[in-house]
């Protein structure tokens, strides 16, 4: 067997540091800088490695805890030797610092208060590929299964497209001056409303042929949301 | 018309339709088969050189097909980044996929959205990928360019043209719109093994709550 590796640091990444839009909605693979940990820390950073859908209940509602692991510096590892080895820890080479590596301990996690996470600094989103590693890494050191990370972005690609959509919907109608709370409410009820047997744009999303039609609707929406508000305020 | 009958289980039989004078024996299957062998060389080394050849013009095809795609760009950088971005987005491609097309990174085309100024090669790698998507609309008559770049090459493989693009093979996409290339020839010839790498004994079904998950593909049992 062999786990999959990066080719460079930035593969990882969405977004570190600065870059990190304050309005993207709480994902897999986000890296706060203080957390506590039950049981496992009483501060320090740790990254996200609850599954997107397991994180919101009911209209889509952040649960009250998120499942964490704790994140610290350690000394270099090798890019190569991450396929064959240190299967207990996720590498996030560079997340603060080039030249510098920190790790997700995959042993120590539990539930942070999901408050403290979104009062927390974000100080990194992992792209696609990187949540897709991180689970693979996760998975093999819970069951010693090891599953393809294009078959992890397969199931989860339209999750990811969707908060995507509403980091840029937020973008949008947040720079009218709505709230991030009201901004999100009203995207779920664009992505959910029904379009009429049953169809949903979110449902829309599992098909990669409807994503760009998804996109556009959202956009068009978005501005028109933004412009309403603008008129009513 | 007269039948030549011989006794010799190896030789051919043969019919004699024209004056006798023209036949001077009958030939042994010795002698068929070593000129149909030689017809045999012939095709083949026909057939090397016409797939020589082939692999040639698809070169040369995908050389003009880069100058095109290096002239239209250049003309379109004439417009302001802001203004290619919306045009990408305007078709319906992700942030994050124009930025893995343009070979930065997804804040860095939002800081680009902002109003912070690329740099030329940035601004020429734009501008690329917008002559392409042009291209594909306008010359090749891809309706909805965006959802076609996004669906699979090849079915049960996750490559798709983005990523053939994102790899800096624009002509290869263009080559596949056209009809001269199938998505498997392409990957066979930029991604060797891969029906290996993407071969899987794991589907994505959607679970009982209603959310999607992997199980070990179901083969009905004979």
């Amino acid at each position: 067997m062999s786990l999959e590796t990066f080719e460079k640091p930035g593969d990882l990444y969405l977004a570190r540091v600065d870059d990190v839009n304050p309005l993207r909605p709480l994902f897999t693979g986000d890296v706060v800088a203080d957390v506590a940990i039950p049981g496992v820390q009483d501060g320090g950073m740790a990254v996200v490695v609850a599954h997107p859908c397991s994180m919101r209940g009911k209209d889509a509602q952040l649960e009250p805890r998120a499942l964490v692991a704790s994140v610290v510096e350690r000394d270099k590892i090798g890019r190569a030797a991450w396929a064959k080895g240190n299967f207990g820890l996720m590498p996030l080479p560079d997340l603060l610092e080039v030249g510098k590596l920190w790790v997700a301990r995959l042993d120590d996690i539990g539930k942070a208060l999901t408050a403290d996470i979104v009062a927390g600094v974000r100080v990194a989103c992992l792209s696609p590929f990187g949540v897709n590693l991180l689970q693979q890494r996760f998975i093999w050191r819970l069951t010693r299964h090891e599953v393809p990370t294009y078959l992890l972005q397969e199931v989860s690609a339209h999750v990811f497209e969707e908060a995507d959509l509403l980091e840029e919907w937020s973008d949008t109608v947040c720079a009218a001056g709505m709230s991030q709370v009201q901004a999100a409410a009203s995207f779920e009820a664009f992505m959910r409303g029904d379009r009429g047997g049953g169809n949903t744009l979110q449902g829309d999303l599992r098909d990669p042929q409807r994503r760009s039609t998804v996109r556009g609707a959202c956009r068009a929406e978005a501005v028109r949301v933004a412009d309403k508000f603008r008129s009513e305020g | 018309m007269t039948d030549v009958l011989t006794s010799d289980a190896t030789l051919i039989t043969g019919t004699l339709t024209t004056s006798p004078e023209q036949v001077t024996r009958t030939r042994t299957i010795d002698e068929v088969v070593a000129e149909v062998g030689h017809l045999r060389s012939r095709t083949s080394l026909l057939g090397e050189d016409v797939a020589e050849t082939d692999r040639d013009v698809g070169e040369a095809y995908r050389e003009a097909l880069s100058e095109q795609l290096d002239v239209k760009a250049r003309m379109t950088a004439k417009r302001s980044v802001a203004d290619m971005l919306g045009e990408l987005a305007d078709a319906g491609f992700s942030w994050r996929d124009i930025a893995a097309l343009v070979g930065v990174s997804v804040p860095a085309v939002r800081r680009w959205r902002l109003g912070e100024a690329a740099t030329g090669a940035n601004r020429l790698a734009v501008a690329r990928i917008v002559a392409l998507v042009e291209m594909l609309r306008d010359d090749h008559l891809v309706s909805d360019v965006a959802s076609w770049m996004e669906v699979p090459l090849v079915p049960g493989t996750p490559v798709t043209a983005i990523d053939l693009a994102a790899a800096g093979l624009l002509q290869e996409v263009v080559e596949i719109a056209a009809g001269h290339s199938t998505g498997e020839d392409v990957l066979d010839r930029t991604q060797p093994g891969w029906r290996e790498r993407y071969r899987s004994d794991y589907e994505v079904f959607e679970a009982p709550d209603g959310e999607l998950g992997t199980r070990p593909v179901t083969r009905e049992r004979p």
